[in-house]
């Protein structure tokens, strides 16, 4: 279906709301991308069973409506969104980036036009994670050490809510609306659903051991986390928060994004020293992707995936769609945190190791700016936030 | 600044005299933490990186008795630290950079009891300064001894960082006067 090909101006955890859902269902028709074992399956609602044989069974109904006609006025939405953020030189000027610092503790706001910092947040007991809600609006930040979800409003840069928690906070990905909050624990083996409204644990859910890395799909459905010392990803059911079933990665899975616009999970696999890619509603896993020593998150932008590998300090680059690598690119010491620019023209790590937050173009792969963020950059999650 | 008077590695053993926790593969605390210490030293620093540039020797370590390896100073390349105090220390070249002289290396494997971090690793950077003096960098990164939540006292966080930045001291210290002392 070529004509779908210019709605996917960016596969992303970071497209904006602006995208909308209806840029990001899954089609019926083989995937725009087509190629080799990335196809998305046909038949979404047939039951198939779940990948490795790890599973509950059944493969999960997708949640989203399935599209089986995409209407041309549907398509002419989805292009004119596609084209305005395209092609608007202004559509996503005023990004920032909201930095963990864990030894510093502090978070970040890094204005990304001009790589400097525009504001520190003071947050207590090493902040790690941080997912920023869509409308950008909030940013949430775990502290390992002191077991806290804190709540920043963004605009403010200030730290509005402390959150206590439990175990070891670690991961964190907000919900599209802007809640609930999902928060892995490191020691407990399970994920906290927390309203930021009340402050209270609406509920967990038991995943596998030492789960790390979690994002949840842009229509809201599904959470998946990284459970690094089962060697699988966790897929939930947002709904219902049962566990649908679970995928089997290389050694130690670490940072999980998800490509929503082809309906795939990459996981960066620590000690495996390579990337799982794993279908978002099947939990078949479609490749394992080799890359360099000691890879800690992916970002998807331009047709490509970038993952930090902390040992080599560089970025591995692969085609996102064939799986073939295109080389890799000095970053610093310890690349650990990775995001996209909500156009995918630029891509964000920070290095933990020496203070330098980087910006790379995604598309000639040098580098073209950096910062001091402060102590320690983590930015574990979805730290881009958008326009106001 | 911890000042450590006499060799960090006996002074980690003292901190660290402990039951012996099960190594699990892996696992860690959930903060990485961060130590940087440096000298300056009243040399040229091709004379240092001579002393401190070859993976295969590290005898500019004080409590290091005997370093056997194999692999040079190419990536991948290993070498075993046997300490004075009967210690081991499995290590990694990961980065070598000999006109830049720096290098970066990991622990594989070392008992807490040596050194009471996980998932250590380290850079080793000379500077040039002014009038041909030269400035050493030596950062680590590691997790602290104990890899659950809530440690006792001598596998947690603070732990861990005394006895890498004691360790850094004290060797650091040590180079200067070594070279500065013409040796």
């Amino acid at each position: 279906m070529s004509r779908w090909k210019g709605k996917s101006c960016n596969g992303s955890r970071q497209m904006p709301a602006s995208g909308s859902i209806e840029a990001h269902n899954p089609s019926p028709q083989p995937s725009p991308h087509g190629r080799g074992s990335s196809a998305v399956p046909v038949e979404r609602a047939s039951p198939l069973p779940w990948g490795e044989g790890q599973g509950e069974g059944k493969f999960p109904q997708f949640k989203t409506p399935p599209a089986a006609t995409p209407s041309r006025m549907r398509f002419r939405a989805a292009a004119a969104i596609c084209g305005a953020v395209l092609f608007s030189a202004q559509g996503f000027a005023g990004e920032e980036a909201f930095v963990t610092c864990q030894n510093g503790n502090t978070v970040a706001v890094v204005d990304l036009d001009r790589m400097s910092v525009a504001a520190r947040v003071e947050i207590p007991g090493n902040p790690v994670g941080i997912a920023v809600t869509p409308d950008g609006t909030r940013a949430f930040v775990t502290s390992s050490e002191g077991k806290t979800l804190s709540v920043i409003d963004a605009a403010q840069r200030k730290a509005i809510k402390t959150i206590r928690l439990k175990g070891g906070p670690f991961g964190v990905a907000v919900h599209p609306s802007g809640s609930p909050v999902y928060v892995t624990d490191w020691f407990e083996h399970r994920i906290f659903v927390v309203s930021p409204q009340t402050g209270n644990i609406e509920a967990e859910v038991s995943v596998g051991n030492s789960p790390s890395g979690i994002a949840v799909s842009v229509d809201g459905a599904t959470i998946v986390t990284a459970d690094r010392d089962s060697d699988q990803l966790s897929f939930i059911d947002a709904k219902s928060l049962t566990v649908r079933g679970s995928a089997k990665t290389g050694s130690r899975p670490f940072g999980v994004t998800i490509d929503d616009s082809t309906h795939r999970v990459f996981a960066a696999n620590v000690a495996g020293n390579s990337v799982t890619v794993a279908d978002l509603g099947t939990g078949k896993v479609l490749a394992e992707v080799k890359v360099g020593e000691r890879p800690y998150a992916v970002a998807l932008a331009s047709g490509k995936a970038f993952v930090t590998n902390q040992y080599a300090g560089t970025l591995s680059v692969f085609d996102a769609q064939t799986y073939a690598p295109l080389g890799e690119i000095e970053t610093g010491q310890y690349p650990e945190g990775i995001a996209a620019s909500g156009d995918g023209k630029f891509i964000y790590v920070a290095n933990w190791f020496d203070d330098r937050f980087a910006k790379i173009d995604a598309v000639s792969l040098k580098a073209t700016g950096k910062v001091d963020p402060g102590n320690g950059p983590r930015a574990f999650g979805a730290f881009i936030r958008k326009a106001p | 600044m911890i000042k450590i008077s006499n060799s960090g590695w006996k002074t980690l053993a003292l901190a660290c005299s402990l039951a012996a926790l099960p190594q699990l593969a892996m696992a860690h605390g959930p903060s990485r933490q961060k130590v940087t210490e440096t000298v300056d030293i009243n040399a040229p620093c091709a004379k240092v990186w001579a002393k401190v540039g070859n993976f295969q020797d590290m005898s500019w370590l004080p409590a290091v008795a005997k370093t056997e390896g194999q692999g040079g100073n190419e990536k991948g390349a290993k070498r075993t630290l046997t300490l004075k105090n009967g210690g081991v220390v499995e290590e990694s070249l990961e980065k070598y950079d000999g006109e830049a002289m720096s290098l970066f290396y990991r622990i594989d494997r070392v008992d807490v009891k040596v050194l009471p971090v996980t998932n250590y690793s380290s850079w080793l950077t000379l500077k040039p300064g002014e009038a041909g003096k030269c400035t050493v960098e030596w950062k680590g990164a590691f997790y602290r001894g104990y890899p659950n939540n809530d440690p006792p006292p001598d596998l947690n966080d603070e732990t861990a960082v005394k006895a890498v930045t004691g360790l850094y001291r004290s060797t650091l210290d040590a180079l200067k006067k070594s070279i500065e002392g013409g040796s």
